[in-house]
Protein backbone atom coordinates (compact mmCIF):
# COMPACT_ATOMS: atom_id res chain seq x y z
CA UNK A 1 0.00 0.00 0.00
CA UNK A 2 2.66 2.43 0.76
CA UNK A 3 4.36 1.80 -2.42
CA UNK A 4 1.16 3.13 -4.40
CA UNK A 5 1.24 6.16 -2.26
CA UNK A 6 5.03 6.60 -3.12
CA UNK A 7 4.96 5.77 -6.51
CA UNK A 8 1.91 8.18 -7.08
CA UNK A 9 3.43 10.72 -4.58
CA UNK A 10 6.72 10.63 -7.50
CA UNK A 11 3.67 11.87 -10.28
CA UNK A 12 3.96 15.97 -10.45
CA UNK A 13 2.92 18.24 -13.05
CA UNK A 14 5.59 19.68 -15.20
CA UNK A 15 6.42 23.17 -14.19
CA UNK A 16 5.69 24.37 -17.73
CA UNK A 17 1.71 23.27 -17.69
CA UNK A 18 1.77 24.53 -13.37
CA UNK A 19 2.55 28.01 -14.39
CA UNK A 20 0.27 28.14 -17.70
CA UNK A 21 -2.38 27.22 -15.78
CA UNK A 22 -1.96 29.02 -13.11
CA UNK A 23 -1.62 32.16 -15.41
CA UNK A 24 -4.76 31.65 -16.57
CA UNK A 25 -6.62 31.28 -13.45
CA UNK A 26 -4.73 34.48 -12.31
CA UNK A 27 -6.55 35.50 -15.66
CA UNK A 28 -3.07 37.09 -16.92
CA UNK A 29 -3.14 34.78 -19.92
CA UNK A 30 -5.71 33.35 -22.48
CA UNK A 31 -3.29 30.96 -23.86
CA UNK A 32 -4.40 27.07 -23.75
CA UNK A 33 -1.64 24.77 -24.95
CA UNK A 34 -4.29 21.64 -25.81
CA UNK A 35 -2.90 18.59 -27.22
CA UNK A 36 -6.06 17.70 -28.74
CA UNK A 37 -6.74 21.22 -30.24
CA UNK A 38 -2.37 20.74 -31.50
CA UNK A 39 -3.69 16.99 -33.36
CA UNK A 40 -6.59 18.56 -34.93
CA UNK A 41 -4.48 21.25 -36.02
CA UNK A 42 -1.96 18.81 -37.39
CA UNK A 43 -4.59 16.96 -39.13
CA UNK A 44 -6.19 20.10 -40.51
CA UNK A 45 -3.01 20.54 -41.83
CA UNK A 46 -2.37 17.33 -43.25
CA UNK A 47 -5.44 17.20 -45.15
CA UNK A 48 -4.26 20.84 -46.51
CA UNK A 49 -1.26 19.65 -47.86
CA UNK A 50 -2.76 16.51 -48.99
CA UNK A 51 -5.62 18.40 -51.08
CA UNK A 52 -3.09 20.59 -52.77
CA UNK A 53 -0.62 18.03 -53.37
CA UNK A 54 -3.83 15.97 -55.28
CA UNK A 55 -4.23 19.37 -56.84
CA UNK A 56 -0.78 19.72 -57.97
CA UNK A 57 -0.71 16.06 -58.76
CA UNK A 58 -4.08 16.78 -61.22
CA UNK A 59 -2.37 19.43 -62.36
CA UNK A 60 1.11 18.17 -63.97
CA UNK A 61 -0.30 15.32 -65.09
CA UNK A 62 -2.95 16.54 -67.27
CA UNK A 63 -0.37 19.21 -68.30
CA UNK A 64 2.51 16.85 -68.68
CA UNK A 65 1.24 13.57 -70.16
CA UNK A 66 -0.25 15.10 -73.08
CA UNK A 67 3.43 15.85 -74.45
CA UNK A 68 4.48 12.39 -73.04
CA UNK A 69 1.91 10.65 -75.15
CA UNK A 70 2.95 12.53 -77.80
CA UNK A 71 -0.36 14.47 -78.44
CA UNK A 72 0.48 18.48 -80.38
CA UNK A 73 -2.11 19.88 -78.09
CA UNK A 74 0.74 22.20 -76.57
CA UNK A 75 2.39 23.01 -78.93
CA UNK A 76 -1.32 23.70 -81.49
CA UNK A 77 -2.27 26.00 -78.53
CA UNK A 78 0.85 27.98 -78.99
CA UNK A 79 -0.69 29.25 -82.47
CA UNK A 80 -3.24 30.60 -80.92
CA UNK A 81 -0.99 32.98 -79.49
CA UNK A 82 0.99 35.59 -80.31
CA UNK A 83 4.55 35.99 -80.64
CA UNK A 84 5.46 37.57 -77.36
CA UNK A 85 4.31 34.90 -75.48
CA UNK A 86 6.55 32.30 -77.45
CA UNK A 87 8.98 32.53 -75.67
CA UNK A 88 7.54 32.62 -72.87
CA UNK A 89 5.88 29.92 -73.27
CA UNK A 90 9.01 27.69 -74.51
CA UNK A 91 11.03 29.14 -71.53
CA UNK A 92 7.64 27.46 -69.10
CA UNK A 93 7.98 24.20 -71.10
CA UNK A 94 12.20 24.23 -70.59
CA UNK A 95 11.00 24.73 -66.52
CA UNK A 96 7.64 23.10 -66.12
CA UNK A 97 8.44 19.41 -65.73
CA UNK A 98 11.67 19.73 -63.38
CA UNK A 99 9.56 22.56 -61.21
CA UNK A 100 6.54 19.92 -61.15
CA UNK A 101 8.81 17.23 -60.47
CA UNK A 102 10.43 19.24 -57.58
CA UNK A 103 7.12 20.16 -55.95
CA UNK A 104 5.61 17.15 -55.65
CA UNK A 105 8.85 15.61 -54.33
CA UNK A 106 9.10 18.02 -51.72
CA UNK A 107 5.32 17.59 -50.82
CA UNK A 108 5.67 14.17 -50.67
CA UNK A 109 8.62 14.41 -48.15
CA UNK A 110 6.45 17.27 -46.13
CA UNK A 111 3.54 15.12 -45.96
CA UNK A 112 4.89 11.91 -45.14
CA UNK A 113 7.72 13.32 -42.57
CA UNK A 114 5.68 15.81 -40.57
CA UNK A 115 2.42 13.24 -40.62
CA UNK A 116 4.94 10.62 -39.24
CA UNK A 117 6.49 12.84 -36.71
CA UNK A 118 3.07 13.60 -35.50
CA UNK A 119 1.99 10.07 -35.03
CA UNK A 120 5.06 9.01 -33.44
CA UNK A 121 4.99 11.77 -30.53
CA UNK A 122 1.22 11.49 -29.79
CA UNK A 123 0.27 7.53 -30.69
CA UNK A 124 3.52 5.61 -30.74
CA UNK A 125 5.31 3.79 -33.48
CA UNK A 126 3.00 0.99 -34.32
CA UNK A 127 0.53 3.89 -35.83
CA UNK A 128 3.37 5.74 -37.17
CA UNK A 129 4.42 2.30 -39.42
CA UNK A 130 0.43 1.79 -40.41
CA UNK A 131 -0.03 5.66 -41.23
CA UNK A 132 3.00 5.97 -43.06
CA UNK A 133 1.97 3.13 -45.07
CA UNK A 134 -1.26 4.42 -45.51
CA UNK A 135 0.10 7.46 -46.88
CA UNK A 136 2.23 6.01 -49.45
CA UNK A 137 -0.11 3.52 -50.86
CA UNK A 138 -3.53 6.05 -51.19
CA UNK A 139 -0.92 8.95 -52.85
CA UNK A 140 0.50 6.16 -55.07
CA UNK A 141 -3.23 4.54 -56.08
CA UNK A 142 -4.21 8.24 -56.28
CA UNK A 143 -1.06 8.80 -59.32
CA UNK A 144 -1.56 5.25 -60.89
CA UNK A 145 -5.21 5.99 -61.33
CA UNK A 146 -4.22 9.27 -63.22
CA UNK A 147 -1.64 7.09 -64.86
CA UNK A 148 -4.22 4.80 -66.48
CA UNK A 149 -6.77 7.55 -67.15
CA UNK A 150 -4.70 9.87 -69.06
CA UNK A 151 -2.90 6.72 -70.87
CA UNK A 152 0.86 6.14 -70.59
CA UNK A 153 4.16 5.41 -71.82
CA UNK A 154 7.85 4.95 -69.93
CA UNK A 155 8.38 8.82 -69.70
CA UNK A 156 5.40 9.34 -67.93
CA UNK A 157 6.42 6.18 -65.75
CA UNK A 158 9.85 7.44 -64.94
CA UNK A 159 8.44 10.54 -64.15
CA UNK A 160 6.06 9.39 -61.81
CA UNK A 161 8.70 7.02 -60.02
CA UNK A 162 11.24 10.05 -59.89
CA UNK A 163 8.36 11.83 -57.74
CA UNK A 164 8.62 8.99 -55.27
CA UNK A 165 12.12 9.04 -54.54
CA UNK A 166 12.80 11.99 -52.26
CA UNK A 167 10.55 10.20 -50.18
CA UNK A 168 13.04 7.17 -50.22
CA UNK A 169 15.37 9.51 -48.82
CA UNK A 170 12.85 9.77 -45.48
CA UNK A 171 13.80 6.18 -44.31
CA UNK A 172 16.66 7.32 -42.49
CA UNK A 173 14.78 10.16 -41.20
CA UNK A 174 11.98 8.03 -39.58
CA UNK A 175 14.40 5.72 -38.10
CA UNK A 176 16.10 9.05 -36.75
CA UNK A 177 12.49 9.96 -34.94
CA UNK A 178 11.79 6.57 -33.86
CA UNK A 179 15.10 6.12 -32.18
CA UNK A 180 14.55 9.97 -30.16
CA UNK A 181 11.01 9.16 -28.95
CA UNK A 182 11.26 5.48 -27.88
CA UNK A 183 13.81 4.80 -25.39
CA UNK A 184 14.62 0.64 -26.24
CA UNK A 185 15.15 0.07 -22.77
CA UNK A 186 11.31 0.66 -21.59
CA UNK A 187 10.29 -1.22 -24.70
CA UNK A 188 12.56 -4.48 -23.97
CA UNK A 189 11.12 -4.42 -20.38
CA UNK A 190 7.53 -4.23 -21.47
CA UNK A 191 7.71 -6.27 -24.21
CA UNK A 192 9.51 -8.76 -23.13
CA UNK A 193 7.56 -8.88 -20.01
CA UNK A 194 3.78 -8.39 -21.63
CA UNK A 195 4.86 -9.91 -24.70
CA UNK A 196 6.83 -12.89 -24.59
CA UNK A 197 9.14 -12.37 -28.15
CA UNK A 198 8.73 -15.95 -29.05
CA UNK A 199 5.18 -15.19 -29.78
CA UNK A 200 5.69 -12.97 -31.82
CA UNK A 201 5.68 -13.85 -35.96
CA UNK A 202 6.69 -11.71 -39.36
CA UNK A 203 3.41 -10.95 -41.35
CA UNK A 204 3.95 -9.72 -44.98
CA UNK A 205 3.17 -5.82 -45.59
CA UNK A 206 1.79 -5.02 -49.02
CA UNK A 207 2.60 -1.30 -48.47
CA UNK A 208 6.08 -0.39 -49.54
CA UNK A 209 7.86 -0.71 -46.06
CA UNK A 210 8.34 -4.67 -46.12
CA UNK A 211 8.12 -6.87 -43.91
CA UNK A 212 5.93 -6.52 -40.31
CA UNK A 213 6.52 -7.58 -37.15
CA UNK A 214 3.06 -8.99 -35.40
CA UNK A 215 1.87 -10.29 -31.78
CA UNK A 216 0.48 -13.69 -32.46
CA UNK A 217 -2.96 -12.85 -31.52
CA UNK A 218 -2.80 -9.51 -33.88
CA UNK A 219 -2.91 -6.90 -30.94
CA UNK A 220 0.55 -5.98 -31.05
CA UNK A 221 2.17 -4.60 -34.55
CA UNK A 222 5.57 -3.29 -34.65
CA UNK A 223 8.73 -1.81 -35.82
CA UNK A 224 9.38 -2.84 -39.33
CA UNK A 225 10.68 0.07 -40.38
CA UNK A 226 13.65 0.51 -37.93
CA UNK A 227 13.77 -3.00 -37.36
CA UNK A 228 14.57 -2.67 -33.98
CA UNK A 229 12.04 -5.45 -32.97
CA UNK A 230 12.97 -7.84 -35.56
CA UNK A 231 16.20 -7.27 -34.15
CA UNK A 232 15.38 -8.13 -30.97
CA UNK A 233 13.25 -11.06 -31.69
CA UNK A 234 16.18 -12.64 -33.86
CA UNK A 235 19.02 -12.21 -31.35
CA UNK A 236 15.80 -13.20 -28.84
CA UNK A 237 15.16 -16.53 -30.82
CA UNK A 238 18.68 -17.13 -31.46
CA UNK A 239 20.45 -16.68 -28.21
CA UNK A 240 17.70 -18.50 -25.98
CA UNK A 241 20.57 -20.78 -24.99
CA UNK A 242 22.60 -17.99 -23.06
CA UNK A 243 19.56 -16.09 -22.10
CA UNK A 244 17.98 -19.00 -21.00
CA UNK A 245 19.00 -18.06 -16.90
CA UNK A 246 19.21 -14.49 -17.22
CA UNK A 247 17.25 -12.09 -14.87
CA UNK A 248 15.03 -9.62 -16.50
CA UNK A 249 18.08 -6.80 -15.72
CA UNK A 250 20.72 -8.83 -17.00
CA UNK A 251 18.09 -9.89 -19.99
CA UNK A 252 18.30 -6.24 -20.94
CA UNK A 253 21.87 -5.39 -20.52
CA UNK A 254 22.50 -8.59 -23.14
CA UNK A 255 20.05 -7.06 -25.50
CA UNK A 256 21.48 -3.38 -24.86
CA UNK A 257 24.90 -5.14 -25.44
CA UNK A 258 24.09 -6.14 -28.66
CA UNK A 259 21.72 -3.33 -30.04
CA UNK A 260 24.17 -0.75 -28.98
CA UNK A 261 26.69 -2.91 -31.44
CA UNK A 262 24.38 -3.09 -34.62
CA UNK A 263 23.72 0.76 -33.49
CA UNK A 264 27.14 1.47 -34.31
CA UNK A 265 27.20 -0.25 -37.69
CA UNK A 266 23.70 0.33 -38.68
CA UNK A 267 24.48 4.94 -38.00
CA UNK A 268 27.80 4.88 -40.59
CA UNK A 269 25.20 2.15 -43.07
CA UNK A 270 22.54 4.79 -42.57
CA UNK A 271 24.70 7.82 -43.04
CA UNK A 272 26.20 5.78 -46.33
CA UNK A 273 22.96 5.00 -47.46
CA UNK A 274 21.96 8.74 -47.11
CA UNK A 275 23.84 9.81 -49.05
CA UNK A 276 23.58 7.58 -51.62
CA UNK A 277 19.86 8.71 -51.58
CA UNK A 278 21.10 12.25 -51.98
CA UNK A 279 23.62 11.79 -54.61
CA UNK A 280 21.46 8.89 -56.74
CA UNK A 281 18.33 11.72 -56.96
CA UNK A 282 20.49 14.66 -57.61
CA UNK A 283 21.51 12.76 -60.40
CA UNK A 284 18.88 11.97 -61.75
CA UNK A 285 16.93 14.81 -61.07
CA UNK A 286 19.68 16.56 -63.13
CA UNK A 287 19.28 13.36 -65.63
CA UNK A 288 15.51 14.17 -65.78
CA UNK A 289 15.65 17.99 -66.33
CA UNK A 290 17.56 17.68 -69.34
CA UNK A 291 16.05 14.68 -71.13
CA UNK A 292 12.06 15.92 -70.14
CA UNK A 293 13.14 19.78 -71.36
CA UNK A 294 14.66 17.92 -74.74
CA UNK A 295 11.74 15.91 -74.96
CA UNK A 296 8.87 18.16 -74.43
CA UNK A 297 10.51 20.80 -77.49
CA UNK A 298 11.84 17.84 -80.00
CA UNK A 299 10.33 15.06 -79.55
CA UNK A 300 6.59 14.28 -80.28
CA UNK A 301 4.59 15.31 -83.72
CA UNK A 302 4.71 18.81 -84.51
CA UNK A 303 1.69 20.46 -87.00
CA UNK A 304 4.34 21.16 -89.32
CA UNK A 305 1.39 21.52 -91.75
CA UNK A 306 -0.25 25.19 -90.48
CA UNK A 307 -3.94 24.86 -89.79
CA UNK A 308 -4.58 28.12 -91.01
CA UNK A 309 -2.70 28.18 -94.05
CA UNK A 310 -4.77 27.50 -97.33
CA UNK A 311 -3.65 24.44 -99.59
CA UNK A 312 -3.26 25.92 -103.60
CA UNK A 313 -2.02 22.29 -104.84
CA UNK A 314 -0.81 19.18 -103.82
CA UNK A 315 2.05 16.99 -105.92
CA UNK A 316 2.59 13.03 -105.47
CA UNK A 317 5.32 12.07 -107.21
CA UNK A 318 5.89 8.43 -106.86
CA UNK A 319 9.77 7.46 -108.84
CA UNK A 320 9.16 3.96 -108.02
CA UNK A 321 5.90 3.39 -109.91
CA UNK A 322 7.38 6.34 -112.49
CA UNK A 323 3.71 8.14 -111.21
CA UNK A 324 3.70 12.03 -111.51
CA UNK A 325 0.02 12.84 -109.91
CA UNK A 326 -1.19 17.01 -108.82
CA UNK A 327 -3.74 16.17 -107.14
CA UNK A 328 -7.06 17.87 -105.96
CA UNK A 329 -8.30 16.36 -103.12
CA UNK A 330 -11.47 16.88 -101.35
CA UNK A 331 -11.71 18.58 -98.13
CA UNK A 332 -12.21 15.61 -96.39
CA UNK A 333 -8.84 13.97 -97.85
CA UNK A 334 -7.25 17.25 -97.20
CA UNK A 335 -7.14 16.98 -93.72
CA UNK A 336 -7.24 13.28 -93.53
CA UNK A 337 -3.66 13.70 -95.44
CA UNK A 338 -2.57 17.18 -92.96
CA UNK A 339 -3.80 15.07 -89.58
CA UNK A 340 -1.50 12.03 -91.02
CA UNK A 341 1.64 14.35 -92.05
CA UNK A 342 1.28 16.33 -88.88
CA UNK A 343 0.85 13.27 -86.39
CA UNK A 344 4.30 12.15 -87.57
CA UNK A 345 6.99 11.90 -84.84
CA UNK A 346 10.12 14.45 -85.24
CA UNK A 347 13.49 13.99 -83.63
CA UNK A 348 16.46 16.12 -83.17
CA UNK A 349 18.66 13.75 -84.76
CA UNK A 350 20.08 13.47 -88.01
CA UNK A 351 19.16 10.07 -89.91
CA UNK A 352 21.28 8.96 -92.44
CA UNK A 353 21.41 5.45 -94.70
CA UNK A 354 20.42 5.42 -98.63
CA UNK A 355 19.20 8.54 -100.13
CA UNK A 356 17.52 7.27 -103.32
CA UNK A 357 14.62 9.50 -103.68
CA UNK A 358 11.21 7.20 -103.75
CA UNK A 359 8.58 9.46 -103.16
CA UNK A 360 8.50 13.18 -102.76
CA UNK A 361 4.86 15.09 -102.02
CA UNK A 362 4.79 18.87 -102.43
CA UNK A 363 1.94 20.72 -100.35
CA UNK A 364 1.66 24.29 -102.24
CA UNK A 365 0.05 26.77 -100.02
CA UNK A 366 -1.40 30.45 -101.33
CA UNK A 367 1.54 32.78 -101.90
CA UNK A 368 3.86 30.50 -103.27
CA UNK A 369 5.16 28.94 -99.99
CA UNK A 370 6.07 24.84 -99.96
CA UNK A 371 6.34 22.46 -97.75
CA UNK A 372 7.95 19.09 -99.23
CA UNK A 373 8.05 15.54 -98.03
CA UNK A 374 11.16 14.25 -99.72
CA UNK A 375 10.68 9.85 -99.01
CA UNK A 376 14.07 8.72 -99.73
CA UNK A 377 14.60 4.31 -99.24
CA UNK A 378 16.48 4.98 -95.74
CA UNK A 379 14.79 8.25 -94.28
CA UNK A 380 12.02 10.83 -94.72
CA UNK A 381 13.42 14.58 -95.59
CA UNK A 382 10.98 17.74 -94.69
CA UNK A 383 11.91 20.98 -96.35
CA UNK A 384 10.09 23.66 -94.35
CA UNK A 385 10.95 27.10 -95.84
CA UNK A 386 12.74 29.52 -93.44
CA UNK A 387 9.32 31.63 -93.84
CA UNK A 388 7.02 28.77 -93.06
CA UNK A 389 9.41 27.84 -90.04
CA UNK A 390 8.65 31.52 -88.06
CA UNK A 391 5.02 30.53 -87.94
CA UNK A 392 4.39 30.55 -83.76
CA UNK A 393 3.27 26.44 -83.87
CA UNK A 394 6.86 25.89 -85.65
CA UNK A 395 8.31 26.83 -82.45
CA UNK A 396 9.97 23.32 -81.59
CA UNK A 397 11.26 22.84 -85.60
CA UNK A 398 13.39 26.05 -85.01
CA UNK A 399 14.45 25.01 -82.22
CA UNK A 400 15.68 22.23 -84.21
CA UNK A 401 17.30 24.11 -86.71
CA UNK A 402 19.22 25.58 -84.19
CA UNK A 403 20.49 22.53 -82.80
CA UNK A 404 21.64 21.37 -85.93
CA UNK A 405 23.32 24.53 -86.91
CA UNK A 406 25.01 24.64 -83.18
CA UNK A 407 26.30 21.49 -84.27
CA UNK A 408 27.72 21.57 -87.37
CA UNK A 409 25.39 19.50 -89.34
CA UNK A 410 22.90 21.79 -90.27
CA UNK A 411 21.78 22.09 -94.00
CA UNK A 412 18.80 24.06 -95.63
CA UNK A 413 16.00 23.44 -94.30
CA UNK A 414 15.58 19.66 -94.23
CA UNK A 415 14.94 17.20 -91.52
CA UNK A 416 16.04 13.71 -91.60
CA UNK A 417 13.95 11.54 -89.48
CA UNK A 418 13.36 7.68 -89.82
CA UNK A 419 10.24 6.55 -90.52
CA UNK A 420 8.24 2.98 -91.58
CA UNK A 421 7.56 1.42 -94.29
CA UNK A 422 3.44 1.72 -93.20
CA UNK A 423 3.93 5.33 -93.55
CA UNK A 424 4.17 5.09 -97.30
CA UNK A 425 1.58 2.74 -97.47
CA UNK A 426 -0.47 4.80 -95.74
CA UNK A 427 0.23 8.22 -97.81
CA UNK A 428 -0.71 6.16 -101.20
CA UNK A 429 -3.96 4.93 -99.73
CA UNK A 430 -4.86 8.28 -98.81
CA UNK A 431 -3.49 10.26 -102.06
CA UNK A 432 -4.85 7.47 -104.29
CA UNK A 433 -8.03 6.56 -102.82
CA UNK A 434 -10.85 8.78 -104.27
CA UNK B 1 -17.11 27.91 1.58
CA UNK B 2 -19.20 29.60 -0.26
CA UNK B 3 -16.56 31.65 -1.93
CA UNK B 4 -14.16 29.56 -4.46
CA UNK B 5 -10.55 30.31 -4.71
CA UNK B 6 -9.56 28.74 -7.68
CA UNK B 7 -6.15 29.53 -7.01
CA UNK B 8 -5.32 28.08 -3.94
CA UNK B 9 -7.36 24.94 -4.32
CA UNK B 10 -5.13 24.84 -7.49
CA UNK B 11 -2.27 25.16 -5.73
CA UNK B 12 -3.06 22.88 -3.46
CA UNK B 13 -4.36 20.12 -5.74
CA UNK B 14 -3.31 20.22 -9.06
CA UNK B 15 -1.03 16.89 -8.30
CA UNK B 16 -4.10 14.89 -7.34
CA UNK B 17 -6.17 15.70 -9.99
CA UNK B 18 -3.87 15.25 -12.14
CA UNK B 19 -2.92 11.57 -10.99
CA UNK B 20 -6.80 11.01 -11.46
CA UNK B 21 -6.42 12.22 -15.07
CA UNK B 22 -3.01 10.49 -15.74
CA UNK B 23 -4.37 6.82 -14.10
CA UNK B 24 -7.67 7.62 -16.84
CA UNK B 25 -5.99 8.35 -19.96
CA UNK B 26 -2.50 6.83 -19.13
CA UNK B 27 -0.76 9.56 -21.10
CA UNK B 28 1.26 12.72 -19.57
CA UNK B 29 0.24 15.21 -22.06
CA UNK B 30 -3.65 14.19 -22.35
CA UNK B 31 -3.31 14.56 -18.27
CA UNK B 32 -1.90 17.91 -18.10
CA UNK B 33 -4.45 18.89 -20.26
CA UNK B 34 -7.59 17.43 -18.05
CA UNK B 35 -5.99 19.55 -15.34
CA UNK B 36 -5.76 22.48 -16.76
CA UNK B 37 -9.65 22.35 -18.23
CA UNK B 38 -11.02 20.64 -14.98
CA UNK B 39 -9.85 23.96 -13.03
CA UNK B 40 -10.49 26.11 -16.09
CA UNK B 41 -14.14 24.54 -16.01
CA UNK B 42 -14.06 25.47 -12.12
CA UNK B 43 -13.29 29.07 -12.63
CA UNK B 44 -16.01 29.20 -15.26
CA UNK B 45 -18.61 27.68 -13.36
CA UNK B 46 -18.21 29.05 -10.32
CA UNK B 47 -19.58 25.73 -8.05
CA UNK B 48 -20.73 26.44 -4.40
CA UNK B 49 -19.43 24.33 -1.82
CA UNK B 50 -19.68 23.69 1.61
CA UNK B 51 -16.19 21.81 2.25
CA UNK B 52 -12.57 21.82 0.67
CA UNK B 53 -13.17 17.97 0.78
CA UNK B 54 -16.59 19.06 -0.99
CA UNK B 55 -14.55 20.86 -3.56
CA UNK B 56 -11.77 18.03 -3.96
CA UNK B 57 -14.77 15.51 -4.86
CA UNK B 58 -16.24 17.64 -7.30
CA UNK B 59 -12.51 18.59 -9.28
CA UNK B 60 -12.51 14.62 -9.11
CA UNK B 61 -15.73 14.06 -10.72
CA UNK B 62 -15.34 17.03 -13.40
CA UNK B 63 -11.48 15.74 -14.24
CA UNK B 64 -13.21 12.09 -14.85
CA UNK B 65 -15.59 13.21 -17.05
CA UNK B 66 -13.07 15.47 -19.15
CA UNK B 67 -11.28 12.43 -19.29
CA UNK B 68 -13.84 10.06 -20.53
CA UNK B 69 -14.63 12.61 -22.91
CA UNK B 70 -11.08 12.70 -24.22
CA UNK B 71 -11.37 8.66 -24.23
CA UNK B 72 -14.10 9.00 -26.61
CA UNK B 73 -11.37 10.91 -29.75
CA UNK B 74 -10.37 7.88 -32.18
CA UNK B 75 -6.52 9.32 -31.65
CA UNK B 76 -6.68 8.73 -27.76
CA UNK B 77 -8.27 5.04 -28.14
CA UNK B 78 -4.41 3.52 -27.65
CA UNK B 79 -1.96 5.51 -25.69
CA UNK B 80 1.84 3.93 -25.92
CA UNK B 81 3.10 3.13 -22.34
CA UNK B 82 6.92 3.90 -23.13
CA UNK B 83 6.15 7.31 -21.75
CA UNK B 84 6.58 6.00 -17.80
CA UNK B 85 10.48 7.55 -17.39
CA UNK B 86 8.77 11.31 -18.49
CA UNK B 87 5.94 10.85 -16.01
CA UNK B 88 8.02 9.31 -12.98
CA UNK B 89 10.33 12.61 -11.59
CA UNK B 90 12.34 9.87 -9.68
CA UNK B 91 12.19 6.60 -11.57
CA UNK B 92 13.30 4.41 -9.16
CA UNK B 93 12.58 0.86 -10.69
CA UNK B 94 9.91 -0.35 -8.01
CA UNK B 95 8.36 2.48 -8.53
CA UNK B 96 8.05 2.55 -13.10
CA UNK B 97 6.73 -1.44 -11.44
CA UNK B 98 3.79 -0.13 -9.86
CA UNK B 99 2.84 2.29 -12.10
CA UNK B 100 2.90 0.02 -14.99
CA UNK B 101 0.70 -2.22 -13.17
CA UNK B 102 -2.15 -0.36 -11.73
CA UNK B 103 -2.09 1.77 -15.22
CA UNK B 104 -2.43 -2.33 -16.90
CA UNK B 105 -5.59 -2.75 -14.33
CA UNK B 106 -9.01 -2.22 -16.52
CA UNK B 107 -10.99 1.07 -16.27
CA UNK B 108 -12.37 1.77 -13.16
CA UNK B 109 -10.44 -0.66 -11.47
CA UNK B 110 -7.08 1.56 -11.55
CA UNK B 111 -9.45 4.71 -10.77
CA UNK B 112 -10.78 2.97 -7.99
CA UNK B 113 -7.67 1.66 -6.16
CA UNK B 114 -5.79 4.90 -6.61
CA UNK B 115 -8.93 6.69 -4.80
CA UNK B 116 -8.73 4.17 -2.15
CA UNK B 117 -4.68 4.20 -1.39
CA UNK B 118 -3.91 7.16 -2.32
CA UNK B 119 -6.37 9.41 -1.71
CA UNK B 120 -7.65 7.47 1.14
CA UNK B 121 -11.73 7.84 -0.01
CA UNK B 122 -13.71 4.87 1.86
CA UNK B 123 -15.37 2.57 -0.98
CA UNK B 124 -18.57 4.63 -0.30
CA UNK B 125 -16.91 8.21 -1.17
CA UNK B 126 -15.28 6.42 -3.94
CA UNK B 127 -19.20 5.21 -5.16
CA UNK B 128 -20.29 8.56 -4.94
CA UNK B 129 -17.15 10.55 -7.24
CA UNK B 130 -17.65 7.50 -9.88
CA UNK B 131 -21.18 7.29 -9.90
CA UNK B 132 -21.49 3.66 -9.01
CA UNK B 133 -23.12 0.93 -6.66
CA UNK B 134 -20.71 1.07 -3.49
CA UNK B 135 -21.23 -3.03 -3.51
CA UNK B 136 -20.13 -2.63 -7.20
CA UNK B 137 -16.93 -0.52 -5.40
CA UNK B 138 -15.80 -3.35 -3.55
CA UNK B 139 -16.49 -5.69 -5.96
CA UNK B 140 -14.19 -4.25 -8.71
CA UNK B 141 -11.60 -3.28 -5.34
CA UNK B 142 -11.35 -7.10 -4.54
CA UNK B 143 -10.65 -8.39 -8.40
CA UNK B 144 -8.31 -5.47 -8.75
CA UNK B 145 -6.10 -6.27 -5.65
CA UNK B 146 -6.18 -10.18 -6.99
CA UNK B 147 -4.93 -8.89 -10.04
CA UNK B 148 -1.90 -7.17 -8.53
CA UNK B 149 -1.65 -9.80 -6.16
CA UNK B 150 -1.27 -12.30 -8.61
CA UNK B 151 1.56 -10.14 -10.78
CA UNK B 152 3.53 -8.46 -7.97
CA UNK B 153 3.33 -11.13 -5.47
CA UNK B 154 7.90 -10.60 -5.23
CA UNK B 155 7.18 -6.09 -5.48
CA UNK B 156 5.71 -6.49 -2.22
CA UNK B 157 2.91 -3.76 -2.90
CA UNK B 158 0.09 -5.33 -0.62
Amino acid sequence: MNKIKDTFNDIHVSEEKYNETLAILKGKSNTIINRDKLIKYNIAKQIGLGALLVVLTIYSIKVLLPSFKGNNELIHNVSELDFKSIDILAIETIIRTPIVILLLGGLLQIITSELNRYILKFKGYYYASKKFNLTFSVLFLILLVFLFINGYDKKALLMLIAMFIPSGILSPNVVKVFKEKIQIKNMLTQKTKEYPLENFRYQDDTSLIGKELVYTDGTLGAFSLSGEAKFLMKNHLNNLEKIKDLDQKEYINFMLGLFKKKENSFKNFSNKLSLLFIFGYLFLFLFLITSFARYNLTQGAINIVPDNMVINKITYNDYSKDIKNTTDLSKDKYNELVSFLNSMPIYDEMYYGDDTIIKELDLEFLGNKKIKYVFTKSYLLIYVPNELSKYPQHNSIRYIKDSYKKNGIYSESYFRIPYYKDVLDKLDGILNSK
Amino acid sequence: MSEINCESLFRKYHNNVYRVCLVMVKNKSDAEDAMQETFIRMLNNKPIFDTENHALAWLFKTARNICKNKLAYWFNKSVPLEEIDNILHTSTNDNKEVLKLILSLDFPKREIIYLYYVEGYSTEEIAQILDLNPNTVRSHMKRAKEKLKGIAIDMEVF
